[in-house]
């Protein structure tokens, strides 16, 4: 049996635009008490088979930590990380439930839980990116890319350069006659290892370990509301590069380049990727769209955030 | 164009299309765009023909060339359903 319980203490936060109370830890800032958009609560510990739950199968995939998947049934969604745990979600998409695997460790259902709100926002309907973003004067960029792309770290750059963090990872996003938008998140930027040395830039109360051999920094953060997208890059960071070089991507490329980073992967249903591709076209053509050739490190360019943020704002 | 099967969007004069059930995205630049169009209308190849000498200003020939290696490579993502006529 793992060590260590979960503790059952219920808390208020406000993140993707919506109100959460929640008894899993989340990395969202704190909310009101009150009325709530999702109720998070643990559930009993139980063996999770190594099957998909009876139902309509929605999405399936394969995670480093075994398989996912999503059913719906008469009762709600079941999504299911084969083998460790599962996150039961009502009909009504307003209450979701964790259940460990007896052996598993409570912080398991911490790590998921962003990504299952992530799939819970889509289900509601909403259009999430992979993606990270920061605000700097007034200006909001949204980093976008597949996992190892570079976003958080490119995020974590500009918020060492005095950027304020709006979310990493999990970018809910929306298009209207007005523009692109978008909402704040999560309050850290999570580092693999290998860009560990950024770290240092903060200070010594707002970095941690994670479970998953991460460095989670906490940056100044904007405000938790929606913001206007300024503008969305795509990094394609290059090893042994020396110049940073910037490109503005119009037509099917700059559409192409948010297509290739949804959130949740693994759809089989066919009307959330229906949704999404117009969410996505929608913004293509309300929000410029660059691709930033970034020289990578160990060791970054210590001017690299202002370079690129200064790129960006000239367009 | 299988409406039911393909999701696509205009974006700057150029189309991109979304085959649902593989999640395989296709594009296109300006003057397929036009061809794409014309067949989600409907359009026979020899109307995609002409409107291609017509808007581009190239021979009839190498406008049916263009048109049939068009439809051929659509027809073969499954994104088109080509009716005899």
């Amino acid at each position: 049996m793992p060590d260590r319980e979960p503790v059952r203490e219920r808390r208020g936060y406000v993140v993707h635009g919506l109100r959460i109370r929640s008894e899993v830890p989340l990395d969202a800032p704190d909310g009101a008490e009150g009325l709530c958009d999702i109720e998070v609560t643990w559930g009993e510990r139980r063996p999770i088979p190594d099957e998909t739950a009876p139902g309509v199968l929605l999405s399936y995939l394969e995670l480093p930590v075994g398989s996912s998947s999503l059913v719906r049934d008469d009762q709600g969604f079941t999504l299911r990380v084969h083998n460790l745990c599962e996150f039961e979600i009502d009909s009504a998409l307003r209450a979701v439930r964790v259940h460990l695997a007896p052996d598993a460790d409570h912080e398991l259902g911490q790590l998921l839980i962003g990504g299952t709100l992530a799939l819970v926002l889509v289900l509601r309907g909403n259009c999430v990116l992979h993606a990270s973003a920061v605000e700097s004067e007034g200006h909001v960029l949204a980093f976008v890319g597949g996992s190892g792309m570079g976003k958080s770290t490119v995020a974590a750059l500009c918020c060492a350069a005095g950027a304020r963090l709006v979310t990493d990872d999990v970018l809910r996003v929306e298009s209207d006659h007005a523009g692109g938008w978008c909402f704040g998140g999560s309050t850290e930027v999570r580092l693999r290892q290998n860009s560990a040395e950024l770290v240092n830039d903060f200070h010594d109360s707002a970095r941690r370990s994670t479970v998953d051999a991460r460095v989670a920094v906490r940056p100044a953060r904007g405000e938790v509301g929606r913001h206007r997208i300024s503008a969305i890059v795509a990094p394609l960071c290059v090893h042994g590069a020396d110049e940073l070089k910037v490109m503005r991507l119009h037509g099917a490329n700059a559409l192409l380049e948010l297509a290739r980073a949804p959130r949740t992967i693994g759809w089989i249903d066919e009307e959330p990727l229906r949704r999404d591709f117009g969410v996505l076209a929608s913004l293509a053509e309300q929000v410029p769209i660059f691709r930033a050739q970034l020289p990578w490190g160990p060791p970054f360019q210590p001017d690299l955030a202002d370079a690129l943020l200064d790129a960006i704002r000239s367009e | 164009v299988k409406a039911d099967r393909v999701a696509w969007h205009q974006v700057d004069n150029e189309i991109v299309a979304l085959a649902l059930d593989r999640s395989e995205y296709l594009a296109t630049n300006e003057s397929a765009a036009e061809l794409w169009r014309m067949l989600a209308e409907g359009s026979t190849e020899g109307e995609l023909a002409a409107a291609l000498v017509t808007r581009w200003g190239i021979d009839a020939q190498q406008a049916q060339r263009d048109v049939s290696a068009f439809v051929k490579a659509l027809s073969e993502h499954g994104v088109i359903e080509v009716a005899e006529s």
